[in-house]
């Protein structure tokens, strides 16, 4: 290990925390790569909308969180959620429609939600969490706790009324909530350069007199920063943050979607500079891993997700008749009072 | 018994509930004072209770709505007050598909105890985008709960229920009926929700009608009652849960049935209370059973036009004489 | 525009009218009043006056012809106006004649097919009516229905089964459902329209001939003849409609007999009296009650109806009770009073008289009577003649007790006593006057003597 190396470890962040972070991004790639085998072998129904090439973002925000901290997330959430806490088990459960899955299979893929972490679902309508989520900020504020907010969301959703309509009443309340925009260059198949024209998403924020910030959303150290100065902003009641973060997704829209629409050379630029491999690299470059520990880390996530696996498929299916509980809390679905 | 007016009702459940439960909050456009809302609802309660309890807010539904969810699923119970039932389309994918869908999707994880007190009904002149009976929305969709009070007493009632419900309530007032007078006990109660309210005892026919048009079904009793045919007037109250007995009972005993409402006839709340009577009292109706609602259109501006569209006691009377009479 | 004055309506039930003479002649002029002719009805000659002023154009009714009501009889010409300014024939738009009932259009227009209860097969009936006919076992078939397109209705199926209908009469008045509710509208009495449909059913143009025959009528008399003017108009709907049918329907087919008979009424008086020291309320017309269910036992022929072209002897005897109500005459039924006592009677009048009056009286409360009571002592009447409740055959009409002078031994002594008139209306096509004097002999007897209800025969 060179002292060069260890230098430029980042010193805010220890080394376990380094390492968790490497191993979650891990977690959520492995879990991508296995929701998709059985979606296309007809296991998992609906749509899945995955998330690799954007672990960074995810796991470097929500390691800037505490357990009681919120997010809402995105239909492209399985990397949100898990990052911010969810097993891969009940994950995997959910997907499979199990009533062992974290909403009971009521929710699928784009709707998965632990209140229990403070992760307030994800929706299948972009930008549908953008207008709630401010209101999370004011539910804090009013409680008058220190927690705080992030809202995840893509390029794609800056041009929904919802977003402006969030951003404003965010700084109007100054409230502590954090934006945290993955560009990942496309909204469905649109590039964002044909979203916006010749914008830089920071200069939106300023139209809210909103704090911001521009990152490498392949940079998982990066990101925690940025996420950890607006955390930090937010908790002191200095209201909210907007960040982008620039990054990429490997595979098309949702599974199924060839991607045509996303150049070779384009592809092949961002995935030289892959988060996973960038983080991995550089854990043994300070001197935190070796290639052994490395490649023990890389085994026992694939167990994880493996067991994980195993665990929803031996989980029993939700029943068909659950399909007519919890649309409310105080009457069943006929209007009977429980 | 004292008499109120419905404004007033609803401004003394507000503040009734404001103080017992301080995560009870309002927001909305222009509800403050000195302005005190679009009716004068709020005006009074944000000099009480503080502007941060009682939040005016820029013209933003769709955020604002958003905002009342959010703080709904995290710990607190907003009152979202929209100033005009026309404007829903601008909030609509936080009330369809956010707040009447977060806890079924969570698997039962979530809940959103928020009411979206609003207010519709033709009779100002008010035109096509401020005149409109839209509660057909929200009965249409699973997971919200549609409450549309007629009188004083049952605003006040029915606002606190919704308000400690734990489920989102769309809480319809009429635009009409806020100077309206009524009986209203000094002594705090509530009224739950889907139990209907027979407010005319009658024989010869069932009138089930709702808001405003209540008003209208009891004068066309008086008028029929002289002719020797005597009306049941079945108030809802809330829509869903709907208090279907009652109305079976009612239509057991007349066996005939017009449901009267001021929205708009195709796909309102009265083919949906027709359908079920026609399943559920099959037995008991012995003549077709009738619908009286605004024609299919837009609410017109001009007064004579929208006096030709508002189902009044006239009309209900006119309709009930040819089905008593056995002419339809 | 031409002015045509037609055959005036010179009373209810005229149809035609005859010239004789005529007090002008084409090309004269006429001023408004002015008389113009003669006219000659069943009952009287009739002066016409002219309401509008013109010239005399056209006399279409020369001396001597008749014209029915309603038709044009002579044409009056405005200024400069030639016979040539007639406008074609044409369906002028009915004005109404009861002023709260504006005609719509589709009434000039109504389709003249009438559907019928049978679609082929398939019949027209409500969601109830089908569930009481399967509850009922009544075949939909065998059931006339009474609703718009003669729609089966519960009540029709009730009938069917043996219920009856809520003060429905015995026999319709036959019309047409479009020319029911056409007369409906117009706010015109059904009596007094000939109906040209067929067995005599009135039929849509006959409706719109009388209209138009009372409108022209009353155009053409109204400024001269001293018309009282109308206060209120009561129209003929619910039970007043359907008593006026069949008051005129009773009296207008039974042949009608009164036997007065005066009784001496200690006893009953004596009797009630007894009662109401027990603490039991019971009326006269509970005693009469009981008193009639006996006599009707004993003479059969007092007991009877006229059905169907044939006179039906009943098992039972079922009294009707006549009760004054605010919706109108009510008559509430006491089903076998024969096999009740005089206190069960009374419970039973109680009952349906508050049932009666609060509107809650159900349709077998309202039917099956054998014969029927009718008291206006209340009301100071001492004698009348009331109309016989078809299809039943006999009506007693009960008037008021009152103290008179009597001779009350075989020394002519003059004592007073409380006297009741029994009037007894009887249809003669049904009994005889002998019978139904010695049926009213035996309730008077009965009535002076209650102890003679124990010798009774029991049906």
């Amino acid at each position: 290990m060179s002292k060069k190396s260890q230098s430029s470890a980042p010193k805010d962040l220890t080394r376990e925390q380094l390492i968790a972070m490497f191993r979650r991004m891990l977690l959520i790639r492995g879990f991508e790569a296995r929701a998709k085998q059985y979606f296309e072998a007809r296991e998992i129904a609906g749509f899945l909308h995955l998330s690799v090439g954007q672990e960074a973002v995810s796991v470097g925000a929500c390691s800037a969180l505490r357990k009681d901290d919120y997010i809402t997330s995105t239909h492209r959430g399985h990397g949100d959620v898990i990052a911010k806490g969810c097993e891969p088990k009940f994950a995997f459960a959910e997907l499979f429609g199990r009533t062992t899955g974290y909403c009971k299979g009521k929710g699928g893929s784009m709707h998965i939600a632990d209140f229990s972490q403070g992760i307030i679902g994800a929706t299948g309508i972009v930008s549908g969490a953008l207008p709630t989520a401010p209101g999370i900020g004011l539910s804090i504020k009013m409680r008058k706790t220190d927690q705080v907010a992030v809202c995840f969301f893509g390029d794609g959703a800056t041009a929904e009324g919802g977003f402006h309509e969030a951003m404003n009443l965010a700084s109007l309340w100054q409230i502590p909530l954090i934006f945290v925009c993955a560009n990942n260059l496309y909204g469905l198949t649109q590039p964002w350069s044909k979203t916006a024209y010749q914008c830089e998403l920071p200069r939106r924020a300023a139209t809210y007199n909103m704090a911001s910030a521009c990152v490498d959303g392949m940079d998982v150290v990066a990101v925690n920063q940025a996420v950890r100065e607006a955390v930090a902003r937010a908790r002191k009641g200095g209201g909210p943050t907007f960040i982008e973060a620039k990054t990429y997704r490997y595979w098309g829209h949702y599974v199924g979607d060839p991607g045509t629409y996303m150049p070779e050379e384009e592809q092949k630029e961002w995935r030289a500079r892959d988060a996973i491999d960038s983080i991995s690299r550089r854990l043994q470059e300070w001197g935190y891993t070796t290639p052994e520990e490395d490649q023990h880390i890389r085994a026992d996530v694939d167990a994880e997700l493996d067991a994980g696996i195993e665990f929803a498929k031996q989980s029993p299916l939700a029943e068909p008749e659950s399909a007519l509980t919890d649309v409310y809390s105080e009457f069943d679905v006929w209007g009977n009072p429980l | 018994m004292r008499e109120i007016t419905y404004k007033e009702a609803l401004k003394e459940a507000l503040r009734e509930e404001l103080k017992r439960d301080e995560r009870v909050f309002l927001m909305g456009e222009d509800i403050a004072d000195p302005f005190g809302g679009a009716y004068k609802v709020t005006l009074g309660l944000s000099p009480e209770f503080g502007t941060e309890r009682i939040i005016q807010t820029p013209i933003s539904e769709l955020g604002t709505v958003g905002a009342c969810i959010g703080a709904a699923l995290t710990g607190m119970r907003p009152v979202f007050d929209m100033m005009y039932i026309d404007f829903v389309g601008m909030a609509m994918d936080q009330i369809l598909n956010q707040a009447a869908k977060i806890r079924y999707m969570s698997g039962g994880q979530a809940q959103v105890p928020m009411v979206l007190r609003t207010q519709g009904g033709m009779g100002r002149s008010s035109a096509a985008h401020h005149a409109q009976s839209l509660e057909a929305f929200f009965l249409h969709i699973p997971g919200w709960l549609v409450a549309m009070p007629s009188t004083p007493y049952d605003a006040k009632g029915l606002l606190k229920t919704a308000i400690r419900l734990n489920d989102p309530v769309a809480f319809i007032e009429h635009k009409l009926l806020y100077n309206n007078k009524g009986p209203v006990p000094e002594e705090e109660y509530t009224i739950p929700f889907g139990v209907a309210d027979v407010k005319r005892e009658g024989d010869d026919c069932t009138v089930v009608a709702i808001s405003k048009t209540v008003e209208f079904a009891l004068k066309a009793a008086d008028t029929l009652a002289q002719e020797g045919i005597h009306i049941e007037v079945v108030d809802p109250r809330t829509l869903f849960p709907l208090d279907m007995q009652t109305i079976i009972q009612s239509v057991k005993k007349t066996g005939k049935l017009l449901v009267a409402h001021e929205a708009v006839e195709r796909g309102g709340f009265g083919a949906e209370l027709v359908a079920r009577v026609a399943s559920e009292a099959f037995g008991y109706v012995d003549a077709p059973i009738q619908r009286l609602c605004a024609p299919n259109t837009p609410p017109p501006f001009a007064r004579q036009m929208e006096d030709f569209e508002i189902v009044n006691d006239v009309k209900i009377a006119d309709r009930v004489r040819k089905l008593v009479r056995g002419e339809l | 525009m031409p002015f045509e004055i037609a055959m005036p309506q010179l009373g209810l039930t005229m149809e035609t009218g005859k010239i004789v003479s005529w007090a002008v002649k084409p090309g004269d002029a006429v001023s408004p009043g002015q008389d113009i002719c003669e006219v000659e009805t069943d009952k009287a000659v009739v002066a016409v006056q002219a309401v509008e002023g013109g010239k005399v154009g056209k006399i279409l009714t020369p001396v001597g012809t008749e014209a029915p009501v309603g038709a044009t009889i002579c044409v009056l010409l405005g200024e400069n106006e030639t016979l040539a300014d007639m406008p074609a024939a044409q369906e002028k738009p009915l004005e109404s004649v009861s002023p709260s009932a504006p005609v719509e259009q589709q009434a000039a227009a109504a389709p003249q097919a009438v559907l019928q209860a049978d679609h082929g097969g398939v019949l027209s009936a409500t969601w109830k009516a089908r569930s009481l006919a399967k509850q009922q076992g009544v075949d939909l078939h065998q059931v006339e229905g009474s609703g718009p397109g003669g729609r089966i209705q519960a009540a029709d199926v009730e009938k069917a089964a043996g219920g009856a209908l809520l003060a429905a009469p015995a026999t319709e008045i036959k019309i047409s459902p479009v020319a029911a509710r056409l007369a409906e509208k117009l706010g015109l009495p059904l009596a007094g329209i000939m109906g040209s449909g067929a067995n005599g059913q009135i039929m849509q143009e006959d409706v719109l001939a009388a209209a138009s025959a009372i409108i022209r009528g009353q155009k053409a008399a109204a400024p001269q003849r001293s018309q009282p003017r109308v206060k209120e108009i009561i129209p003929l709907k619910g039970v007043r409609g359907i008593t006026s049918q069949r008051m005129a329907e009773s009296v207008h087919t039974t042949a009608r007999v009164t036997l007065f008979r005066e009784v001496d009424a200690s006893a009953l008086v004596d009797l009630r009296q007894r009662y109401k020291e027990r603490g039991e309320q019971v009326s006269y017309n509970d005693i009469l009650m009981r008193i009639c269910a006996s006599a009707l036992v004993e003479h059969p022929a007092a007991n009877a109806r006229m059905l169907n072209g044939q006179i039906e002897l009943l098992e039972g005897a079922s009294i009707g009770l006549a009760v004054d109500t605010d919706r109108g005459l009510m008559v509430p039924v006491v089903h076998n009073a024969d096999q009740l006592t005089i206190a069960q009677i009374a419970a039973a009048t109680q009952r349906l008289v508050q049932a009666a009056r609060s509107g809650r009286i159900s349709p077998d409360d309202l039917s099956g009577g054998t014969f029927t009571i009718t008291n206006l002592g209340g009301l100071g009447v001492e004698g009348f003649t009331p109309v016989i409740n078809l299809p039943e055959s006999c009506i007693l009409g009960v008037g008021k007790i009152v103290r008179k002078p009597v001779v009350i031994d075989e020394y002519d002594s003059i004592g007073v006593r409380p006297c009741l008139t029994l009037s007894l209306v009887f249809d003669h096509r049904v009994l005889d006057g002998a019978s139904a004097a010695r049926f009213l002999d035996c309730v008077a007897q009965m009535a002076e003597s209650p102890v003679l209800m124990l010798t009774a025969s029991h049906s």
